[in-house]
């Protein structure tokens, strides 16, 4: 069992998320960063999708009750054990009985991923783990929460050992493709998508970020059609949203991009001020 | 006969396309995406399918390989679909709703803007049959069609930052119900007791794309009297 003796800003429970549920409104949620998340669990020696922490901005501090192992990934934190020892990011380690991981501060990226060997256990909702707004009881941890994971099996393998990398964290170019309502922008207006550098904004969450300078833009409006995470719309006034993991199922605003699913992860990635390019790509 | 449309493709990702409708409104067009989509359902390898008013999305299961041969076979199944019955049958919903304060908070407002009594709306909202075109922006929210357009109102142009669950509102051409706690720039008319977002559902939804609901006005006892 790990107690949650602080919560971090907004730590959450993910899975890859939902599926089946959108015609009922319902997000599909998941990993902001899959890769990265994918990752942590590849290190134990978990099915890529087991379920574990996200975490964003300050993490939680974590008290085990039991042995296991653990692995973090994704956005540079320096985790510290019992208040003394830093311990490895990208590496899996042993975690005693009673030992108290504190997660830190994110420093490079925006999302840190904490797997557990075996995976955390947790209510399914709907197909799946993952917290979000609405659909679960509870969108984030609170104090005082105790998960339980799999318990430690005693012919424990780690799986593959990787080099700390932090080119997802750091790439500054952000993959697309055209979207449905592309068509309708100007050649000038596709130049200076192509060629602005865009900063994302401090009000950007699980849901959506929104991204600046504004594309000035005179799109007709759109009845609503489904959206996916990586949807970028554009406003009337020229407000740039990407719908990411949390979106919502459906969305009035002209569709002008889609990220790759590769994109989806880089750009998960970026802090609020961080800069990227969109990169056009083809299938 | 029905109607026949023209529908095209639109590549979306790496595993999902859009099969579009033309760009309007129609109760036929809605008619068309359902019964091919409840066809879809049964022929097609997914995750998830959903519509909107002229959109379908299909998410599948793995990447595209090759999108012409996709939609080749896409609009051979539409063609199939065509002569099918829709197999998914609509229910009719009656919904309880008490339109007084302090529930129907924006009423006075519309009332004095677009000089029609408060009880004269609450008729207009009451007597029409809307019909569910799709589910989307919340978890189980309705888009429902058919507001009376007398009673159309635009949307606040400051939005709210908290619209309690069971919420009924009207924002220009539309009218429905919060179906959980949300931000929104509706206004207000009144409150349902009814959940439209229930767990215990295996859908998660009480309604469904096809299906029709009317309103009805009950008094704020008669609501206290749902809620025991």
């Amino acid at each position: 069992m790990i107690e949650v003796l602080a919560p971090g800003i907004y730590t959450s429970i993910q899975d890859s998320g939902r599926e089946g549920y959108y015609s009922s409104g319902i997000p599909k949620t998941g990993f902001m960063d899959r890769q990265s998340a994918q990752l942590a669990n590849l290190i134990l020696n978990n099915k890529p999708d087991a379920t574990l922490l996200e975490l964003t901005a300050q993490g939680p501090v974590l008290e085990f009750h039991k042995d296991t192992h653990i692995a973090i990934t994704g956005a540079i934190v320096s985790p510290l054990l019992n208040d003394k020892h830093e311990i490895p990011m990208f590496k899996a380690v042993s975690i005693k009985k009673g030992d108290v991981l504190t997660l830190g501060f994110t420093f490079i990226g925006s999302y840190t991923y904490l797997a557990v060997e075996g995976g955390i256990l947790s209510p399914n909702v709907f197909g799946s783990q993952s917290m979000s707004r609405s659909v679960t009881k509870f969108f984030r941890l609170r104090r005082g929460n105790k998960l339980n994971f799999v318990p430690k099996s005693d012919d424990y393998e780690h799986g593959v050992s990787i080099k700390l990398n932090t080119d997802i964290l750091l790439k500054k170019e952000v993959e697309v493709f055209v979207g449905a309502d592309f068509g309708g922008l100007s050649d000038k207006q596709v130049d200076i998508l192509f060629n602005t550098e865009y900063s994302v904004l401090n009000s950007s969450n699980r849901g959506a970020y929104a991204i600046h300078p504004l594309l000035k833009n005179n799109l007709k409006p759109i009845l609503s059609v489904p959206v996916l995470p990586g949807t970028v719309q554009v406003t009337p006034s020229g407000k740039l949203f990407v719908l990411m993991r949390n979106c919502q199922t459906s969305g009035g605003y002209p569709r002008i991009l889609q990220l790759s699913e590769d994109g989806i992860n880089v750009l998960a990635q970026k802090q609020a001020n961080s800069k990227f390019k969109f990169k056009l790509i083809d299938f | 006969m029905s109607k026949k449309f023209e529908i095209s493709f639109f590549r979306v990702n790496e595993n999902s396309l859009y099969i579009n409708w033309e760009n309007i409104v129609s109760s036929e067009i809605l008619f068309d995406i359902r019964r091919f989509e409840s066809y879809l359902r049964k022929k097609i390898r997914y995750t998830d399918i959903s519509h909107a008013y002229n959109t379908i999305l299909i998410q599948f299961n793995s990447p595209i390989t090759d999108f012409n041969v996709a939609c080749e076979e896409l609009r051979a199944l539409y063609a199939q679909s065509q002569d099918l019955p829709i197999d998914e049958e609509s229910q009719h919903w009656r919904i309880p709703v008490c339109y007084q304060k302090p529930y129907a908070v924006d009423l006075e407002k519309m009332s004095i803007e677009l000089k029609i009594s408060e009880n004269e709306i609450v008729r207009r909202h009451t007597k029409q049959v809307y019909t569910v075109y799709f589910i989307g922006f919340l978890p189980g929210f309705s888009y429902l069609g058919g507001l009376d357009p007398k009673i159309q109102f635009p949307r606040k142009s400051n939005p709210r930052t908290r619209i309690r669950k069971g919420s009924v509102g009207i924002g220009g051409s539309h009218t429905g119900v919060y179906t959980v706690e949300s931000p929104g720039g509706w206004n207000i008319i009144g409150f349902t007791p009814i959940h439209f977002f229930d767990y215990s559902l295996e859908s998660g939804c009480l309604t469904k794309s096809g299906d029709t609901v009317e309103f009805f006005e009950i008094s704020p006892d008669q609501l206290k009297d749902y809620q025991k």
